[in-house]
């Protein structure tokens, strides 16, 4: 009873077990047939905003092709039903595929897209399908569309009219909201979370971002499809009604309204979406103007919806929820003995052994890099060899950070190449080259706030574990990949000394622990370089030193670190070989010392040679204010 | 075949200003407003309520439409996007399109969803110049429409408030450092956006009625004409408008200007498949072209 | 030769109030604490340098008497009155003109205009403009091109000239020398001579050390969002060992 209790405890769960049972119990308290049909069109539309919910609230993408899914969804029914005759399952199975062939067409080109582009984009689209089912009558009726829907059978069974439909759609809404559960789970929902939020940070840490929008968009559209097929065969009508725009615009307030990742939210709306015409059935013409003043106040007082807005009152009254402990918490006492040297040292790559001795691992040869008419970078060369530390420093604007990005795949160079051992990065996405072992960090700390410590960091073996959508089906895979990433990640902060904090939300550390935390992050991805900008800007000399410590004692074990940084006193000591570019140039490469002491160094941070006591400069001074 | 044009012109005139208006809210503050089109509509229905009021034909009632959208337009920017203008973009996207519901609903519920026609802006005749006859209304059109859009290119090139209303759009932060009241310029730019949209509607709703859902069809004559011309180029937009409006004008007609393609297939000509060829147009650009005719190649910086 | 220890709290005093003053400012950048307690002042028609490496601060501080950046501690006051939390808007009336780092001059508008949106009307800014082409020849000839098309020199003047059109009392000049030669980074801060001499105070905030000691009154050294050091410019010049400052000992 206690574990029940404390189950129910955990954020909002109470009043929503208290809501799905009410749920449950509904059709058997209202059982006119007019009244069991708008519960059976309830699952419909949840099921229509589960699928919106993949690609808009998981993906982040604002997919406005969601109601023509649908409407494709129902005429294919509609038309292979009436038309052809076929079969229950048959037209089941094409309304579901076919607005996903539907999807894969379009995603070419529309994916591509940024935000706004997209989302306009996708609404062409729904046109082009409404224009479409008008003007062919003679498969789709046009105007009048299909009539003479017959009830949905499925292998023998007829899912009629009432109790019928209404259980055979639910069965499909409790089937769906459990494989979205399972999608949005473990190291692939996390994953999805990182391309969301920080679409720079996922392509660092080895996630394809475009591949995940893809998968998404595709399944968004399966969704769709079958809630349109669904919608045919309790309505057994189609018309270019389920084409049109209130369809896309009712999905889109259920998921703003109920909550953009929440299942529950899914369902909540569709609850109040679908119902509110109903209950208000005086305002008969005027329930779509409910809708949009409901959409545009709840995108302003509460962007995550309703489930979001319980639970934010939850926290607000009942305190914070008790966090899911990590199944693998009491492990660290087993595992430091074994892991005690594994902790403290990445593990030795069987790649390093096989780079020849003498070869370098990262080789830049000539690159540049123009923006516009300003030259970033002017045919910059540099070798970093294994297990060594190298240092970039020079004066703001002098491209530093411009290198790290072409190295990093985030930007690409006009001229030049870079080579990591034999193999060309240069023309290759940033994911890619962070799965083939360069990993990096930003000047600005790019973690998840609402994410926890080790989930920021379990997240980037995304690719080590080679997460993917089947993992959501496969029995246990799912949980196993999540669990060894998560093992990996508690492995990582010991070596930081910060497990205590890994179930912390990312966004509640200081700024010191941040930096830590996306250092293992980029650990985690197992590389054989590491590039850090700006690495101890923030950080005081106490974690200055031990930053540097730990640098050093990761590059004894095989890592080559390539690092900006402008703080002298930390970067001189640690690294083996520095070089300092001015103005897009190298203009000095070699020992810390020779550097430091090189003159044109000196010139280009300061100005002009500095020879102390410097009376030539006094007397300019004196000529100024003559 | 000259009347044709002359149609193609004026249509594209219209598109022009509805174009225009949406660039220049996307350029002062980076919000794609998906109510323009909605807002193009009510300007074509402020039009005939005033005309059912006041009995003036449409070129004098412009002048009203124009102040009275401009009035909307800053209701609007106060609705939809001063509360939202620190939020990602995607909440702007969301508000506009909230707002756009409630218009095309209330004008629904307050004058039914049959299409009406506006009042024409002199008459609906025809001119005679010679033995070619004109339509009134086409010419009118282009007249009015080019004064539109000289006037607000004069307003933007050559006053004080012009200026600021660029420099608004191009730095907001640097505007505001030198002086420029940042809120209030933007709040201008809605209104001479909603402004230039609501005269399009009006010219538009004398040829093509105007019916409450036209919205979502206007967006997208906005949104392809910008994405033709290079997103954010104001004259890029305004040329993408004339090559919407004489694509749509002369495909339908191919059949009557070219004998030898009168023997096909009438709906391979028809309105509807222009509109689609025009739909499917625009996925080719951006798939091959996504800066459009005129805009530069953005990098994205890291 | 090291640096001296810290003595935050002791501001050289001017003759008279100073026109600016920053009381023990810090502000956060993202997520750093750029600025620790932070305070300096600038008095009438004077030169002052904020010196300092990358990261130091000393952007942030601009940022901060521009109202672009909070402070979180401390309180900035202009001619007597308070400027924190006031809206940056109040800035350019109450007489500061900024140049940003970067320049940012209005890309399509030409250097005319780019000047004369920043002056309160029409006639009174064209009589001003054709001052500020006194004090920057090259501009003039420059007159009808559009911000994007000049060069980084030329942007760099423009961006000073802009910020003077309202005749400040005070010019920030944040990182003038950013993306310049070492010729055109001497042409423009030899400029600052000029402002000052004309009653209008200049806050530079440079990297180039030896350029902006050489043309300030004062200057102070700022590390990891600290003060380090104070003094006028021409002890700091001939006591040297700046270097070991900016490059570490």
């Amino acid at each position: 009873m206690k574990r029940l209790l404390s189950w129910l405890g955990i954020d909002v769960r109470a009043p929503l077990l208290a809501g799905a049972v009410g749920l449950a119990i509904w059709p058997f308290l209202f059982t006119s047939n007019y009244d069991l049909r708008v519960f059976t069109i309830v699952g419909i539309y949840a099921m229509l905003a589960l699928g919106f919910q993949l690609i808009f609230g998981h993906a982040g993408a604002l997919a406005l092709t969601q109601g023509c899914f649908f409407g494709v969804g129902a005429y294919v029914t509609g038309i292979l039903a009436t038309r052809f005759g076929l079969s229950g399952e048959l037209t089941l199975l094409l309304s579901a595929l076919i607005p996903v062939l539907l999807a894969i067409v379009i995603a070419a080109p529309v994916l591509r897209l940024e935000s706004h582009y997209f989302a306009l984009a996708t609404l062409g689209i729904g046109q082009v399908m409404l224009l479409i089912a008008i003007a062919w009558q003679d498969v789709t009726g046009g105007s009048n569309g299909l009539a003479g829907i017959p009830p949905m059978r499925l292998f023998g069974v007829e899912f009629g009219k009432g109790y019928g439909i209404l259980g055979l759609v639910w069965v499909f809404v409790i089937a769906g909201a459990w494989a979205s559960h399972r999608i949005t789970r473990g190291l692939y929902g996390a994953a999805l979370c990182v391309a969301r939020e920080n679409p720079v940070a996922a392509q660092s840490i080895g996630i394809d971002t475009s591949a995940l929008r893809y998968a998404t968009f595709l399944l968004s559209a399966l969704y769709a499809g079958i809630a349109g097929a669904m919608y045919a065969h309790t309505v057994r009508v189609v018309s270019v009604e389920a084409l049109e725009f209130p369809i896309m615009v009712a999905c889109l307030t259920i998921a703003v309204v109920g909550g953009r990742t929440h299942i529950a939210g899914a369902i909540l709306g569709a609850v109040l979406v679908v119902n509110l015409p109903e209950w208000f059935r005086d305002l008969e013409k005027t329930y779509l103007i409910a809708y949009g003043m409901a959409l545009l106040a709840m995108i302003i007082i509460a962007p995550d919806g309703l489930i979001g807005l319980m639970q934010r009152l939850r926290t607000r009254w009942f305190g914070a929820p008790a966090p899911v402990l990590p199944q693998n918490a009491q492990r660290p006492a087993q595992n430091s003995n074994a892991g005690a040297a594994q902790t403290q040292t990445p593990p030795r790559d069987t790649r390093l052994a096989r780079i020849p001795k003498g070869e370098p691992l990262l080789t830049i040869e000539g690159v540049t890099k123009r923006f516009g008419g300003l030259t970033a970078l002017s045919s910059v060369s540099m070798q970093v060899h294994p297990g060594e530390i190298f240092g970039l420093i020079g004066p703001n604007g002098s491209g530093k950070t411009t290198l790290i990005n072409i190295v990093s795949g985030a930007y690409t160079g006009d001229a030049g190449k870079v080579m990591l051992v034999g193999t060309p990065l240069s023309g290759q996405a940033s994911f890619q080259i962070a799965r083939s072992g360069v990993a990096r960090t930003f000047q600005n700390v790019n973690l998840v706030d609402d994410l926890s410590v080790i989930d920021n960091v379990a997240v980037a073996r995304f690719g080590a574990e080679q997460a993917a959508l089947g993992d959501a089906f496969t029995p246990g895979r799912s949980g196993r990949a999540w669990h060894n990433a998560r093992d990996c990640a508690l492995r990582l902060l010991e070596a930081f000394d910060i497990q205590a904090l890994a179930d912390q939300p990312a966004g509640s550390l200081a700024y010191g622990i941040k930096r830590k935390v996306e250092i293992a992050r980029a650990l985690a991805l197992d590389p054989m370089l590491l590039l850090l900008d700006e690495p101890a800007a923030g950080l005081n000399e106490a974690e200055q030193l031990d930053l540097a410590q730990r640098l050093r004692r990761f590059s004894d074990c095989g890592l080559s670190v390539l690092v900006i940084e402008h703080n002298m006193p930390f970067l001189m000591p640690l690294v083996d070989r520095v070089a300092c570019l001015d103005r897009g140039e190298v203009i000095a490469m070699g020992l810390p010392e020779d550097v430091r002491n090189s003159t044109q160094v000196i010139t280009a941070y300061l100005g002009a040679p500095d020879t102390g006591a410097a009376p030539p400069i006094r007397d300019a001074a004196l000529a100024h204010t003559s | 075949m000259l009347q044709l044009l002359l149609n193609a012109l004026a249509l594209g005139a219209s598109y022009a200003l509805l174009a225009l208006g949406f660039v220049l809210i996307l350029n002062a503050t980076s919000a794609v407003n998906f109510a323009h089109g909605d807002v193009v509509m009510l300007g074509g229905y402020t039009a005939i309520a005033l005309h059912a009021l006041l009995q003036w034909p449409g070129a004098f009632l412009l002048p009203l439409v124009l102040a009275v959208m401009a009035l909307l337009g800053l209701v609007f920017s106060l609705g939809a996007y001063f509360p939202l203008k620190d939020r990602p973009p995607v909440s702007v996207f969301i508000s506009t399109i909230a707002l756009g519901i409630v218009f095309q609903n209330a004008t629904n519920a307050i004058a039914g969803a049959e299409p009406r026609k506006g009042p024409a802006l002199f008459g609906e005749g025809q001119v005679n110049f010679g033995n070619v006859a004109i339509g009134e209304q086409a010419m009118a059109i282009i007249g009015a429409a080019a004064l539109l859009i000289a006037g607000q290119h004069l307003l933007f090139r050559y006053t004080g408030l012009g200026r600021r209303l660029r420099a608004t759009a191009q730095d907001r932060q640097m505007a505001e450092a030198v002086g420029i009241s940042v809120n209030r310029m933007i709040g201008l730019t809605f209104a001479i956006g909603a402004g230039l949209a609501g005269a399009a509607g009006l010219m538009l709703a004398n040829t093509f009625f105007a019916s409450p859902t036209d919205g979502s069809n206007y967006i997208l004559k906005a949104y392809i004409a910008v994405t033709i011309g290079g997103w954010g180029n104001l004259y890029g937009a305004v040329c993408g408008a004339m090559f919407i409006a004489l694509f749509e004008v002369l495909y339908p007609s191919l059949p009557i200007l070219v004998p030898l393609l009168k023997s096909t297939t009438p709906w391979l000509f028809s309105q509807t498949m222009s509109s689609i060829l025009l739909y499917v147009g625009l996925l080719a650009i951006m798939f091959f072209r996504p800066q459009g005719l005129f805009g530069e190649a953005i990098q994205k910086r890291v | 030769m090291t640096l001296a220890t810290p003595r935050a709290n002791s501001i050289p005093a001017t003759a008279g109030r100073g026109l600016l003053e920053v009381h023990h400012v810090s502000a956060r950048y993202g997520l750093i604490e750029a600025l620790h307690s932070f305070s300096l002042s600038v008095g009438e028609a004077e030169a002052v340098a904020l010196i300092g490496a990358n990261g130091a601060g000393k952007s942030t501080l601009m940022k901060c008497i521009m109202g672009l950046l909070a402070c979180s501690e401390g309180r900035i006051d202009f001619d007597g009155q308070r400027l924190s939390g006031e809206p940056v808007l109040s800035r350019p009336h109450r007489g500061i003109g900024y140049s940003p780092e970067g320049r940012r001059v209005f890309p399509g508008l030409t250097v005319d205009e780019n000047l004369l949106v920043a002056s309160l009307d029409r006639d009174r800014g064209r009589a001003r403009i054709k001052e500020i082409y006194q004090i920057f020849p090259a501009l003039q000839e420059k007159a009808s091109a559009m911000g994007w098309a000049l060069s980084g020199g030329q942007q760099q003047m423009l961006a000073i000239g802009r910020a003077l059109m309202l005749r400040p009392r005070l010019l920030l000049l944040d990182e003038p020398s950013l993306g310049l030669s070492p010729i055109l980074t001497n042409e423009v801060l030899d400029r600052v001579r000029d402002i000052t001499r004309g009653g209008t105070s200049v806050l530079l905030a440079e990297q180039n050390v030896h350029k902006a000691l050489a043309v300030s009154d004062r200057a102070y050294v700022i590390k990891l969002g600290r003060l380090v050091r104070t003094a006028p410019s021409e002890t700091l010049v001939a006591e040297g060992g700046l270097a070991s400052a900016f490059l570490g000992a």
